[in-house]
């Protein structure tokens, strides 16, 4: 099947929202239980409407018969006030997985027509569930009627705004093409499915007027095309007429604060019932008049002297006092929000990075050297003000809401709950602490491990609970919130804690421990659980125990220079915190020169430098040099030697060593010399060299020379092990 | 190299920005004795050496990345991807900035050439030799200019290594 650009773009725009809409309609399904349970039925509703609207436009017939059951179920709940058991709410999530996977093949395919079977199989079960919930005795099983007033919330009634103004654009285009090129039946056509979309939604929304609107510019449309209407320039500007007005309908569609029902919108009355009703004009001459409409209404009928000016110029008083009134108590809805393409995005951020180095090229230019330049220095301030200023606006285009990833793990603590039988009350707060939305990308997973593990092994069976003097639900906790330049995701339980002797054991075993352990402190106890395949768990159960999972939680946070910190009580449950930099594209570093390269090693990395006598280098057995930094021994990496370079200073003592620290280890790099600390922006290294073991990336100096920077963590695994 | 014949060849490049009639240009440089040729399509610009920062553990043939306008390159020595003997740089190096599927790479060599074409007709399969070093892997075709042979490049095998991908 062919389909055109114009389709898939409009396929393409359906994908995008029908994901947005599923994940809400998720997001919101995990809210159940919570509080008001019919609101989210009722937004549920709303959402499954919208998609099943614009699916049934496009001729999905499978989305769209999936959604209107679907639709039917959350009607038993709303308007039969049927309780909503467990398995009610697995079926509506088994629908929302079912509707993605559709609109992932639509977003490939462009159609959803190898789903009939599975479709099939969930409207069956949907419809089982209805008849099986209408059955309960003292139930009418009447079908319902949901009046749209119940189930509007603020969020869908800007979308709707945003949808009705792109299509009212759309359709102005179309007019306007035709205007200047000629008559086209495929353009009225689209016109007037944009029109038609509009009174669609109009009619959802209980916007009567502006469905009315609709209607006659709709039987314009279909007037010009059976050729019963001239299709000249006069018709042109009769629909370009009708589109402002619609325009202006919707622009004033207002909603109140918390967007529940009952807010109305202030009727739009056109002038020509103004005027009939009171009593200035006769209907029919209205009627004459708009139909030779090229001029305002008010002119034509005053000319043709069927109105008096006087008269009209009233009636365009009452018709702005009206909406302006209405206004004055609602906040209108505006459109705010445009959908850029994230690598539009990626590239401003690119951008701004060069702009900085540029920046910094400019005023360390040799050039300048020993030059007086008061004013340059003044224009420069000014200028480097700007772009600070870029920076952190450009930054925060990036950052989007943690709610997401904190509905989808809602999701996820829900399904394991069910899975091991364990009660799970589960609170989350500071959903809507803002990341940058590559960092949330790579805190996903982690964050499905560490609530895995807490499920798993942290929370005890009821029974166990209630032996231990605990609540019988087990308490999971989510928490995000800013701290300083870092934000902090913690996951709480209330579980039986890391057992200190198990890990001990498990770490000797795998001969990852040298003597019995006891004099290490609990977080060095902890940091066990991230080496790779390290699992303590007896049993290796569906959810967890391979001792996968745990050392993903710390690669991932590796990458976004992040880390984790447990805390963790026997008997009264763990704590475990992801600490992660509110950007990762710039940092502090302290930037240093071996050989003829430049390094970069991230301050928060760094515990000091110094200069070392030479005593201080102690040899141990295995031929390894550590030094005595104050009666601590740390161990000497020669960082020519690792990166197989030549460098200034061989001697220990000729060099700079510079304590690192990452992971709760210690390692002494030697380098040639200290260059300077320095804001660095970072940039990957070549998509072609791939990674680069003991380094994570690079940065650009002020003299435009490249300086890599060094992957503390890495470069100690690989020299220390 | 002058400064005035990158300008000479970067004129010609610009020159056709249509894709249609890059088609059949190349762009031939020089490593050693023989003459080699890279599609015009795939070429951004041509610069001098500039310096290199040296990346650790990379196939003898990365020399390193250099920065070109705040973008960090990678670099392949094209004398040393043929096998061929190492060879001090001196003032007639270029590198030839190239970008394939998105990403940019600079090819290091001898000295730079000319543009010229070479229409589809005039290029016959290389024949199935091999050389001591292993280049034949990378040779697209031969293209005839006159009485002249010359090689034409694969870029797209160049960069290709079983060693950088992990």
């Amino acid at each position: 099947m062919h389909i055109d650009d114009d389709t898939k773009e409009i396929i393409v725009s359906f994908v995008t929202e029908g994901f947005e809409r599923l994940d809400d309609a998720e997001a919101r399904l995990g809210e159940l239980g919570a509080g008001d349970n019919e609101a989210v039925f009722s937004s549920v509703f709303g959402l499954f409407h919208s998609v099943k609207g614009s699916a049934g436009f496009l001729n999905f017939e499978n989305v769209k018969s999936l959604t209107h059951d679907a639709e039917a179920l959350l009607e038993v709940f709303l308007k039969e006030k049927v309780e909503a058991g467990p398995e009610s709410i697995d079926t509506l999530l088994e629908t929302v997985d079912l509707l993605r996977a559709m609109i992932e093949e639509i977003s490939r395919e462009y159609h959803d027509r190898r789903f009939a079977e599975p479709v099939q199989r969930q409207t069956a079960k949907i419809r089982d569930l209805v008849s099986a919930l209408r059955g309960s005795p003292g139930k009418i099983s009447k079908p319902p009627v949901i009046t749209p007033n119940e189930i509007i919330t603020c969020d869908m009634a800007e979308r709707f705004l945003t949808e009705t103004m792109e299509l009212l654009d759309q359709a102005e285009s179309l007019v306007l093409e035709m205007e200047s090129r000629s008559w086209n039946p495929e353009k009225i056509n689209s016109v007037f499915r944009a029109v038609h979309t509009v009174k669609g939604n109009a009619g959802f929304f209980g916007c009567a007027d502006l469905e009315d609107l609709c209607m006659d510019l709709e039987n314009l449309l279909h007037q010009a095309r059976s050729g019963n209407t001239p299709r000249g320039d006069a018709f042109i500007t009769q629909v370009l007429g009708r589109l402002d007005g619609i325009r202006s309908r919707a622009a004033e569609t207002r909603v109140g604060g918390g967007g529940g029902p009952g807010n109305k919108a202030v009727p739009y009355r056109p002038l020509g019932k103004i005027l009939v009703d009171m009593g200035a004009v006769d209907e029919a001459e209205v009627e004459k008049a708009l139909e030779q409409q090229e001029k305002p209404l008010g002119e034509l009928l005053v000319e043709a002297g069927a109105a008096q000016p006087d008269d009209v110029s009233r009636a365009l008083e009452f018709q702005k006092t009206m909406a302006s009134g209405a206004g004055a108590d609602a906040e209108a809805v505006r459109r705010k929000n445009v959908r850029v393409d994230t690598a539009k995005l990626d590239r401003l951020f690119d951008l701004v990075g060069e702009l900085i180095t540029a920046e910094a090229m400019i005023i360390n230019s040799p050039d300048l050297a020993g030059l007086k330049l008061d004013a340059f220095r003044k224009s420069y301030a000014a200028l480097n003000k700007i772009t600070r200023e870029l920076q952190e606006t450009a930054m925060m285009i990036r950052m989007i809401p943690l709610e997401g990833i904190f509905s989808k793990m809602n999701r996820l603590v829900r399904d394991l709950s069910r899975k091991s039988g364990k009660g799970v009350d589960f609170l989350v707060s500071g959903a809507d602490t803002e990341m940058d939305k590559n960092i949330i990308e790579q805190i996903s997973d982690p964050l499905v491990h560490i609530i895995r593990n807490a499920i798993d092994h942290g929370l005890e069976s009821a029974a166990e609970r209630t032996a231990a003097g605990k609540s019988e639900k087990g308490r999971l906790r989510l928490e995000a919130r800013y701290e300083g330049s870092e934000i902090w995701i913690s996951l709480e339980d209330d579980g039986r804690g890391l057992d200190r002797n198990r890990i001990l054991a498990k770490a000797s075993a795998q001969g990852l421990l040298q003597g019995d352990g006891a004099d290490l402190e609990d977080p060095e106890v902890w940091r066990f659980i991230f080496r790779p395949g390290f699992s303590t768990a007896e049993t290796v159960s569906d959810i967890s125990g391979r001792g996968v999972g745990m050392d993903v939680v710390s690669k991932n946070l590796e990458k976004i220079r992040g880390r984790v910190d447990i805390k963790s009580e026997p008997g009264r449950g763990s704590q475990f915190i992801l600490k992660i930099p509110l950007t990762m594209a710039i940092i502090e570093a302290i930037t240093v020169r071996v050989g003829d390269n430049l390094y970069s090693i991230p301050q928060g990395d760094i515990v000091e430098f110094f200069r070392v006598a030479p005593d201080q280098i102690v040899l141990t057995g295995k031929d390894e040099e550590v030094v005595n930094l104050r009666g601590n021994l740390i161990p000497l990496v020669r960082l020519f030697e690792v990166f197989g370079l030549k460098p200034k200073a061989r001697n220990v003592e000729e060099g700079i060593l510079i304590v690192t620290a990452s992971d709760g280890r210690k390692a002494c790099l030697m380098v040639d010399e200290v260059v300077g600390s320095h804001q660095i922006v970072i940039k990957s290294l070549s998509e072609y060299l791939g990674e680069v073991t003991g380094l994570s990336g690079c940065t650009i100096m002020g003299d435009g020379s490249v300086s890599f920077i060094i992957d503390t963590a890495g470069l100690m695994s690989l020299r220390l092990e | 190299m002058s400064d005035a014949l990158i300008h000479d060849m970067h004129d010609l490049i610009a020159e056709d920005e249509n894709e249609d009639t890059q088609a059949d240009k190349y762009l031939f440089f020089k490593i050693g004795k023989e003459s080699y040729g890279i599609g015009i399509k795939y070429i951004i610009e041509i610069i001098e050496l500039q310096k290199i920062a040296e990346v650790p553990d990379m196939p003898r043939y990365v020399k390193g990345v250099i920065n070109l306008r705040g973008k960090v390159i990678p670099n392949i020595d094209l004398r040393l991807r043929f096998g061929m003997e190492e060879r001090e740089y001196d003032d007639r190096t270029c590198i030839v900035v190239t970008e394939i599927d998105g990403v940019s790479i600079g090819f290091i060599v001898d000295t730079v050439e000319e543009v010229m074409e070479i229409t589809q007709d005039n290029i016959e399969e290389a024949p199935p030799f091999q050389t001591r070093s292993g280049e034949e892997k990378y040779i697209s075709g031969m293209g005839k200019v006159g009485e002249q042979v010359k090689i034409l490049l694969d870029v797209e095998k160049l960069v290709q290594d079983e060693r950088l991908k992990k």
